[in-house]
């Protein structure tokens, strides 16, 4: 029933071009992944991804994605919500570990706001910098930049995008909940695993799978900057790096 | 992927401080300028959302991980938490999940909870792996390249960058962990023979055990459109 639904859902977001973010139940990575996220799409957090610059070995990019499931062609003309922060955190990790200490917490970070809704949203970005709040607060760091939705832009050492792309994750996430059922929302049904192949449960992935991402798209905040920047402001080589979201009301 | 292949050919010497997650101390050192602001056309930023401070509402860093191991209820909890509280709130999930609902031992079990906590993504900016982008599925990857001592660092003889590709098959990479052979495999835990990894069995009516250590999903044959120019995230669909 679960891939039926989904399929729907697919359909209704190729077809007719709906906004099904408020009907459609399904996550992935982290999409939608809880009842308030749900309801804040742009402060939902998808993927964040940290990898060597293809351009310049100098270079690191660091992204964070957010707004689940745009359905296909409606990528252009979504938006950023402006009363949310978006973050990334960093903290320094020792050199000599391959696993992070069990103390972690953001002491170097950088964050994007956004302005009014509209073809030109303006993107504010602060930092990078060390916060003055940490744990599951932040204020924001002082103004580095501004530019505006889906035009790249700098800021300071930071060459930045933010606007609509193509959801870079990929994931046969009907099969899993078939077989995972309970890691869906609104479904409790217990998974039959390890009991799997007693006839009650599916027997596993497809070969080939389907990626459920595949039309959909993502709002992306992307940073090519110097890896030496990072370095100094984490005190080291080696760091932890996570995103988050914030908003005055944390909803 | 050939995951199985990998993490297989991790060096022995590197087991023991991969087991070891505790010990130090993750401060920022030194705390050097950051970058400078240089960007004298700023004005006033566009937004009136006041001086906070402001309250978390989202967090992220392995996808998968939540996903896989905490049923859907428990997710606004790991959400406003921070990776402080992995340890007290994720690792038991991770533990409760693999032994209880994949089946695994104990043992394989707790080895997976301690490394995948504190969720957050391990970069080392002296690596010298690459981007990956443009390379055939299964050749190259940096995600968990840290934590696991270059156990799944591909291709072979590069420093382990870390973090997280866009072409990293993180799924692929999680399920291996959790219903594959990588685990014993390391010899970070006896071997349990609990691996749903499609291999012959007469036990099951269909004659092998179920496939769940791979979703058969690349980047290539999603397919996603990666470009090896600034954005490099694909154009929208």
């Amino acid at each position: 029933m679960k891939r039926v639904f989904i399929g729907l859902a697919v359909i209704a977001a190729l077809i007719l071009g709906t906004a099904l973010y408020a009907t459609h139940t399904t996550r992935a990575s982290d999409h939608q992944d809880s009842p308030v996220t749900v309801g804040r799409p742009g402060a939902d957090i998808t993927d964040p991804y940290i990898f060597p610059a293809p351009d310049n070995p100098n270079n690191v990019v660091i992204a964070m994605d957010v707004h689940p499931l745009i359905p296909s062609g409606q990528g252009p003309t979504t938006y950023f919500d402006p009363g949310v922060i978006y973050q990334m955190n960093f903290d320094g990790v020792n050199e000599n570990q391959m696993t992070p200490s069990t103390h972690i917490t953001q002491t170097f970070e950088i964050q994007f706001t956004a302005g009014t809704p509209g073809s030109n949203q303006p993107i504010m970005v602060y930092g990078p910098g060390h916060p003055t709040v940490s744990g599951n607060q932040t204020q924001l760091l002082a103004l580095t930049g501004q530019g505006a939705i889906n035009q790249s832009f700098t800021a300071g050492h930071m060459k930045i995008f933010a606007g609509a792309r193509e959801d870079p994750f990929f994931f046969d996430l009907a099969q899993f909940y078939k077989i995972l059922p309970d890691r869906d929302m609104g479904n409790s049904a217990p998974s039959c695993l390890p009991k799997i192949g007693n006839g009650t449960c599916p027997q596993g992935f497809n070969n080939p799978g389907m990626d459920f991402l595949k039309g959909f798209n993502v709002l992306s905040l992307i940073i090519e900057m110097p890896r030496a920047d990072l370095v100094a402001g984490c005190g080291g080589p080696k760091i932890a790096y996570w995103v988050t979201t914030n908003t005055s009301s944390g909803t | 992927m050939n995951m199985q292949i990998v993490f297989r050919s991790i060096a022995a010497a590197s087991v023991a401080a991969f087991a070891l997650a505790a010990c130090g101390g993750g401060g920022s050192g030194s705390a050097a300028a950051p970058n400078p602001p240089t960007n004298g056309g700023a004005s006033g930023p566009s937004t009136a959302l006041g001086n906070g401070p402001f309250l978390q509402l989202d967090r992220l860093n392995r996808p998968a991980v939540s996903e896989l191991f905490a049923t859907f209820a428990q997710h606004q909890k790991n959400n406003t938490d921070t990776p402080d509280d992995d340890v007290a709130i994720l690792k038991p999930e991770i533990i409760s999940f693999t032994e209880n609902v994949a089946g695994r031992s104990s043992a394989i079990a707790t080895v997976l909870g301690t490394v995948l906590t504190p969720d957050v993504q391990i970069v080392d900016m002296n690596g010298t792996s690459s981007s990956c982008i443009g390379t055939a599925p299964g050749t190259c990857n940096n995600y968990l390249g840290i934590e696991t001592g270059g156990a799944t660092q591909l291709p072979k003889g590069l420093k382990p960058f870390g973090g997280r590709a866009l072409t990293d098959d993180i799924i692929d990479t999680s399920l291996m962990a959790t219903f594959g052979p990588v685990i014993p495999a390391l010899g970070l835990a006896p071997e349990d023979n609990k691996e749903s990894d499609g291999r012959a069995d007469a036990s099951y009516p269909s004659g092998h055990r179920p496939d769940l250590v791979s979703d058969h999903v690349s980047w290539q044959t999603a397919p996603k459109h990666f470009t090896t120019t600034f954005p490099y995230f694909g154009a929208p669909q």
